[in-house]
Order: C-alpha cells, then sequence, then structure tokens
C-alpha cells in the first residue's frame, strides 16, 4: 500500500511539473500552429533565473517572480520579434524555435556551467508530512497544491471569462476574430507571454527535485510534446488528463522496469494515439 | 461611405480582382452579383483587408484603410458576415456574441445592445446557453447577422446570406436587411441569388472574372437580358 501510495504521488508531482509546460505548448499550439520548441527553454532559464535571484536575495518567492516575469517578457519579445514575422509559415517558425533551443542552451552552459543545479527549497516547505505511517516531503505536497491551483485557474480563464471565450473563437477561426474588431495579433502576444510564463513556473516549481542541467530542457520539452499529443492538441483539460497519464506511467514505468524509461512512456502515447488520433480531448 | 477604387487583389500569383471599382452610400444597398469563382468573396476580403489590395484604394468614411488591419478596420464600424457564417463552434451562442461586442464601435448614436439584437432574434434568445455548433444552418446565420450587428457596424459587408436557406429563412433576411437599411445601415451584398438582390438593392453590380462588367440600378440589370444570360446564366 505504501508503495501505491508514493508512487502514486511522486506521479502526481511530476504530472503537475510536465502540466505547466503542457498548457502554454498546448494553447500556443492551439491558437498560433507554432510547435515551440524554445518551451524547454523558458523551463531552463526559468530555472536558472530563480537560483541565481535566490542566491542574490535569499527568498523563493521573490526568485519565482523574478524568473516568471523575466521569462514572459523574454517570450513577448521573441514572439514580436520573430515568430509574428512568420505569421503563417509553420515549417520556419518550428525551425526558429529549435534554432532558438540550441542558443539558449549554449547561453545557460556558459552562464550556469554544467553541474546540475537545484533550486533551493522554501526553508518552509523542507519537512515532511505524516500519515498512516507514511513520511512523505512537504515540498511535492505543495507542488501538487499549486498544480492544481493554476490548473483550476487556467481552465477558469479560458471556459468563464471574455478574454478566454476570444482565445478560443481564435482557435476556431482566427481571421474571423480578426474580423469582429479584435486585435488578434496582441492576444497571440499575451498567450504566448502567458505560456513562456508557465513553463519558466515549471522550471522554478520543478528545480527542487528535477534540477537544472545541460540538456535538462530537451527532456522536458520532449516529455511535454508526449503529454501535448496524448491530451490532444489546443484542450486544456486534455493538457490535465495527459500530464497525469504521463507522470503515473513515467513513475511507476520506472519503479517496476527502471531499465525501460523511455519505453513506458510512449507505449501509452501510441496506445492513445491507436484508438483516438486526435488525443484524448483534442480538437484537430 | 465606401469607396474602392481601382483595386487589384492576388493571391500569391493568383491575380484575382483585375480593377474593381464601387461605392456605397449611407443608407443604401449595394449588390455584387456573379458566377462562382468571380471574385466576389475576393472582394470582401480586398475591404476588411483579410487580403488586402496590392494596388488601389479603399476609402471608408474618407479614410484611407487599403493598408489597415482587419480588426482595426471592423473597429472603425465595419460589420462582416462572412460567407459559410463561420460562427465559432466551440462558443455558446451567448459568448460568440460577446466576444463581438468587446470589440464594438462606440461611436454610434443608437448602440446595439444585446437585448436590441435579440428581440430581434427571438430564436437565438432561447437558445443562449447552447453550442453555437447546435444550431441549425437557419439559426446559424442569425447568429453571424446578430455577432455582426453588436459591433455597432456602420457598414455592414454581407456575402452571400441567402445561401443554403430555406425560402421562409430567405424572406425573414429579406424583411431584415431593409429593416437595417431603413435604420440608417449601408450595406454591401454579395448574392448569387438574382431574385433577392434586386429585390433589396439600390444599386446593383455583376462582377465577371475580377473585373465589374455591369453597373445599374435594380430595373436596369432586370431589363438587361443580355447581361443576365452572358453573366448569371438566367
Ligand atoms: N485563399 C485563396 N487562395 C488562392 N486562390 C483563391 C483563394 N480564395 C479564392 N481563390 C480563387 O480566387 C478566385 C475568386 O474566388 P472568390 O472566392 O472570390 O469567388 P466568389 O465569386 O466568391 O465565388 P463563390 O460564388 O463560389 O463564392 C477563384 O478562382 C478562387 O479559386
Ligand atoms: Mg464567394
Amino acid at each position: 500500500m505504501t508503495f501505491w501510495i508514493i508512487n502514486t504521488l511522486n506521479g502526481l508531482s511530476l504530472a503537475m511539473i510536465l502540466f505547466l509546460l503542457a498548457a502554454g505548448l498546448t494553447l500556443i499550439f492551439g491558437l498560433m500552429h507554432i510547435i515551440n520548441m524554445a518551451h524547454g527553454s523558458f523551463y531552463l532559464l526559468g530555472g536558472y533565473i530563480a537560483i541565481t535571484a535566490i542566491r542574490l536575495t535569499g527568498g523563493f518567492i521573490f526568485g519565482a517572480i523574478v524568473a516568471v516575469i523575466a521569462i514572459a517578457v523574454i517570450g513577448a519579445i521573441i514572439q514580436r520579434l520573430f515568430l509574428a514575422r512568420l505569421y503563417k509559415q509553420e515549417m520556419r517558425q518550428a525551425l526558429l524555435t529549435l534554432g532558438l533551443l540550441f542558443i539558449v542552451a549554449d547561453i545557460a552552459f556558459f552562464t550556469w556551467g554544467g553541474d546540475p543545479l537545484l533550486v533551493p527549497q522554501p526553508p518552509l516547505l523542507q519537512g515532511a508530512v505524516h500519515f498512516w505511517g507514511i513520511v512523505y516531503p512537504l515540498y511535492r505536497v505543495f507542488l501538487i497544491g499549486c498544480g492544481l491551483v493554476i490548473a483550476f485557474c487556467l481552465w477558469a480563464f479560458l471556459e468563464r471569462t471574455t478574454l478566454g471565450a476570444i482565445v478560443r473563437a481564435g482557435m476556431d477561426d482566427e481571421e474571423m476574430v480578426r474580423g469582429l474588431g479584435i486585435n488578434v495579433p496582441l492576444v497571440f502576444t499575451g498567450i504566448f507571454a502567458l505560456g513562456a510564463a508557465l513553463a519558466a513556473l515549471g522550471g522554478v516549481l520543478g528545480g527542487p527535485l528535477l534540477g537544472m542541467f545541460p540538456g535538462a530542457d530537451f527532456e522536458v520539452v520532449l516529455l511535454a510534446f508526449v503529454v501535448v499529443t496524448v491530451g490532444g492538441l489546443g484542450s486544456i483539460r486534455g493538457a490535465f488528463l495527459g500530464s497525469l497519464l504521463v507522470g503515473l506511467v513515467d513513475n511507476f514505468g520506472n519503479a517496476w522496469f527502471p531499465q525501460l524509461s523511455l519505453f513506458t512512456i510512449f507505449v501509452p502515447m501510441v496506445i492513445v494515439l491507436a484508438l483516438k488520433p486526435t488525443g484524448l480531448m483534442g480538437r484537430v | 461611405m465606401l469607396d474602392v477604387a481601382d483595386v487589384h487583389t492576388y493571391y500569391g500569383e493568383g491575380y484575382v480582382l483585375q480593377g474593381v471599382s464601387l461605392t456605397v452610400e449611407p443608407a443604401s444597398i449595394v449588390a455584387v452579383l456573379g458566377r462562382n469563382g468571380v471574385g466576389k468573396t475576393t472582394l470582401i476580403r480586398t475591404v476588411i483587408a483579410f487580403t488586402p489590395a496590392r494596388r488601389g484604394r479603399v476609402m471608408f468614411e474618407d479614410r484611407d484603410i487599403t493598408r489597415w488591419p482587419s480588426y482595426r478596420i471592423a473597429k472603425a464600424g465595419m460589420g462582416l458576415v462572412p460567407q459559410g457564417r463561420r460562427i465559432f463552434p466551440s462558443l455558446s451562442v451567448r459568448e460568440n456574441l460577446e466576444i463581438a461586442q468587446r470589440a464594438a464601435a462606440t461611436d454610434i448614436a443608437e448602440p446595439w445592445s444585446l437585448g436590441r439584437v435579440l428581440d430581434l432574434f427571438p430564436a437565438l434568445a432561447e437558445r443562449l446557453r447552447n453550442g453555437a455548433g447546435t444550431l441549425s444552418g437557419g439559426e446559424q446565420q442569425m447568429l453571424t447577422v446578430a455577432r455582426a450587428l453588436v459591433g455597432n457596424p456602420r457598414l455592414l459587408l454581407m456575402d452571400e446570406p441567402t445561401e443554403g436557406l430555406s425560402p421562409h429563412i430567405v424572406a425573414e433576411m429579406k424583411k431584415l436587411v431593409v429593416g437595417l437599411r431603413a435604420r440608417g445601415m449601408a450595406i454591401l451584398l454579395v448574392e448569387q441569388n438574382l431574385a433577392f438582390a434586386l429585390d433589396v438593392a439600390d444599386r446593383v453590380h455583376v462582377m465577371d472574372k475580377g473585373k465589374i462588367v455591369f453597373g445599374g440600378t435594380p430595373a436596369e440589370l432586370d431589363a438587361d437580358e443580355t447581361i443576365k444570360k452572358t453573366y448569371l446564366g438566367v
């Protein structure tokens, strides 16, 4: 029983990190049809910037805020300066973001070195919780809680606000939304920045567990793409379900068959896609 | 209020509009007729700048909007009822109207509230919470018009609004556009339905292969058997 509870909770905490990445990826793809490889860079830079900011000032929350805002701004600039100019040229946009992934990886390597760095845990969350004879890290419980709250906020934003309705309408027919007088280019920039900020938050919150190191950007963006593919492109609910599935499968897979780690991720993806090619909640 | 002057529009290398000019006066309906693929939708797309003219000029209320982004043109007081309806199926009926209202023009004497628009379309009022994709074809067409109206336009672009509608709904549509004109709305109406256009329009133009080949009153067009036969197939 303990084995099941601990691995489920571990799976959920990984799922929340994946969700923070997948939510932005799926929104950006659904609205702008951009396969954003640079999402891994936003995650990595978010984690690294938080590490530096926390070292300088000592505050976890301060570090998190600095990292998230910095990456949102960087994301907005990248979208305006580069991606907006390649409007509707999907192949070029994907290649551009792949190039950014490599460039940022090099910059990060020069700046923060090749050794893995952990984002320091906030002191308040360093203890453990005890229940049913299990001792479980408080930080992971906090992470799961954060993920659930953010997932709810995103859902409420998309389904319950007019701005959210504009984003969904943009996924249906972006040109027609412009024809109604809505500044869609601005909505694109905003959603891209939001996605970047969520990825940075994933780096900050996941940093104490997974650490930041050269290659973490690619690893995590690959998993996030599996999540988005399984969940269905363009759907936040799909991103959430996909994250749960991939997070749990990855954890139990690693516990049972540690030699097969990537295999255990891709098998469920292939099964889902074989049964439902659009993914669990897919719209395209 | 709308002045299209010698516009030339391309899709990539495809040269579609080859020098089209027309004007629409306030509180009038100008119809554009023509067979499939002559460039009627391209004319609408040029005016709203989905596909801006490569040469020529589009003036709206004395402002040169040829190179404006579409959203700015729409917000300046132009409403679009596109071919094929293009409602947002993943939104509810209410959300379809709300997002249009969000960007509504404000410089108009009698703004269209949601309530006023729904008075015009009682069928929609009953279905506000339904997904827009679940509406019947006629209801979707009504939603498209309602969505354009809540934006408070002074000029309405309508691209084959009667396409695929039952005769009963076409009659409703006729009352609707005539009623809008009576309230001062200018309408650029693209149609394949000759009878409908002749009934409601103040002026009619006939297009062929990207050019306007006839312009006159509905009575003049109705009397011109050669034009009707050559370009409209009737
Ligand atoms: N997006 C596009 N890309 C390339 N060519 C296009 C595009 N849209 C239309 N065309 C071409 O431009 C020409 C004019 O098309 P348009 O849609 O304006 O005709 P239409 O008069 O509205 O026809 P219909 O009555 O069938 O709606 C056609 O030859 C069409 O094939
Ligand atoms: Mg057409």
